[in-house]
């Protein structure tokens, strides 16, 4: 297989986070129904024709295809990973599909830190994300939960 | 069992194989298995309004290894489907069904086997060919052995 | 027809949902399906894609992505409901539990239960809330992920 062009996440320690700190905001898209055909490839998985059918999404009242909700909170997941760095290991996270995402849709990934605590000697970051489309609508709103060691040798 | 070379006739049909009616979930299905992400495929607008298609197209490789199935399934366990090659004349679309079909156009005795060509073909229900072909299979005489795995063409010199 | 049953009756249905479903179900963690899970969300972190990447990061072997519960949840359990009443489910939210990585080569074992389900009176009528629970356990015992999946019916 062709090699892919892989990204290293940065290196961040728990120091590096503060509450109400936001990240830059990463977009996504425009959605397409490639994406939508990619990720039922990858769940093996085409039980729901209104994801890769314009059809059958009209036939069922829909304005048209609807992009998979685990795909969107997916993107929205990956995001939160290359926020915090590649220390981080996740420990929850929560999502809702609130509104959909079509095909020409942007996805704007946002996060901002809830809080940054230690609790039982462990170092973790609260924070929530969301997705908003080009109509600023919030399609996605979601929440996570991850642990991160402390800078080696204290200090920034 | 598959086919034995001395129950061959030209002009004899092969047991046809049908599929459908296809859907878009069998294209989408087809199309990432193969990592294939042509968008004539799975994108209704890019299909329609930027290619000028009637719908999202049926994916010619998968037409192919249904027309290998069709080939594979008559020569079966004892015979080999040698070579196959196909033309793509026609376009298919989600909701038709197609009907794979095969036509004995000639056999050989080749050594301890038999060759056999066939015209193979894959057609609508309004009958039109889409995908016109010819293969090439090598059959077990009655009562010799079968064709050995893996197939190597110098047997059938001997 | 679905107006003609009583709340009292799709209580009971939803009750008898609660408990197990299925049986557990294994799966292989394969490289070819971490690399296009990862792929297909676009994410490009080493760790999917190299073994020697994955180890200096200090893991046992290349790392599937989270979002990767999805390919089990859909090819090794049982996620649709018939329910007695209303016209459409939709797929409301999830909630995920992270533990040890699922690593290519591990063999995850799915479980699955239906662990709530109740029946609520929202502005636009009846609304049907399932809550399923999956559970994923690598070859060792140890507890990989938990993914709480809500479903309202409505």
């Amino acid at each position: 297989m062709l090699k892919v062009r892989t990204v290293e996440p940065e290196e961040r320690w728990f120091e590096d986070f503060h509450e109400g700190q936001e990240f830059p905001v990463i977009t996504r898209g425009p959605m397409m129904v490639g994406h939508q055909v990619r990720w039922a490839g990858a769940c093996d998985n085409y039980e729901s024709e209104f994801h890769h059918d314009e059809y059958v999404a009209r036939a069922q009242g829909l304005p048209g295809i609807i992009l998979s909700g685990p795909l969107m909170a997916s993107y929205l997941l990956t995001a939160v990973t290359q926020w915090l760095g590649r220390h981080a290991r996740l420990v929850r996270f929560f999502d809702q599909n609130r509104g959909p995402t079509m095909p020409r849709d942007m996805a704007h990934l946002h996060g901002r830190v809830r809080r940054a605590y230690e609790q039982d000697g462990r170092c973790l970051v609260e924070l929530e994300c969301w997705i908003t489309n080009q109509r600023g609508e919030v399609t996605t709103p979601g929440s996570a939960l991850a642990e991160l060691p402390r800078r080696p040798g204290g200090g920034r | 069992m598959g086919a034995i070379f001395e129950d061959v006739e030209i002009g004899q049909e092969i047991p046809r194989l049908v599929k459908g009616p296809i859907t878009t979930a069998h294209i989408v299905r087809w199309s990432a298995a193969m990592e294939n992400w042509h968008r004539i495929h799975f994108d209704w607008h890019y299909a329609t309004q930027h290619d000028g298609l009637p719908d999202v197209l049926v994916n010619g490789s998968w037409k192919q290894h249904v027309m290998i199935q069709l080939v594979t399934d008559w020569a079966g366990e004892t015979g080999w489907a040698w070579k196959i090659a196909f033309r793509f004349r026609g376009m298919n679309l989600p909701g038709e069904t197609l009907t794979a079909w095969g036509r004995v156009t000639g056999k050989e005795e080749r050594g301890r086997f038999g060759v056999v060509d066939l015209e193979i073909g894959l057609r609508n229900e309004q009958g039109a060919e889409g995908t016109p072909g010819t293969a090439r299979v090598v059959l077990p005489r009655r009562g010799g052995p079968p064709v050995p795995y893996p197939f190597d063409p110098a047997v059938l010199a001997g | 027809m679905t107006a003609e049953i009583s709340d009292a009756e799709i209580e009971k249905h939803l009750a008898s949902l609660i408990g197990p479903v299925g049986e557990p179900v294994t799966a292989l963690v394969e490289f070819g399906a971490v690399r296009r899970m990862a792929l297909a969300i676009g994410d490009l972190d080493p760790i999917h894609f190299d073994e020697a990447a994955a180890r200096a990061r200090g893991y046992r072997g290349i790392v599937a992505p989270w979002p990767l519960l999805w390919l089990y949840f859909f090819t090794c359990t049982e996620y649709e409901h018939d329910f007695p009443f209303g016209r459409a489910t939709v797929h409301g939210q999830d909630e995920y539990e992270f533990h040890e990585p699922m690593i290519v080569g591990d063999r995850i074992t799915v479980t699955t239960a239906i662990t709530g389900a109740r029946l609520k009176h929202g502005r636009v009528g009846r609304l049907g809330q399932v809550v399923s629970e999956r559970r994923f356990v690598n070859q060792d015992g140890a507890l990989c992920a938990v993914l709480k999946t809500t479903l309202f019916r409505r």
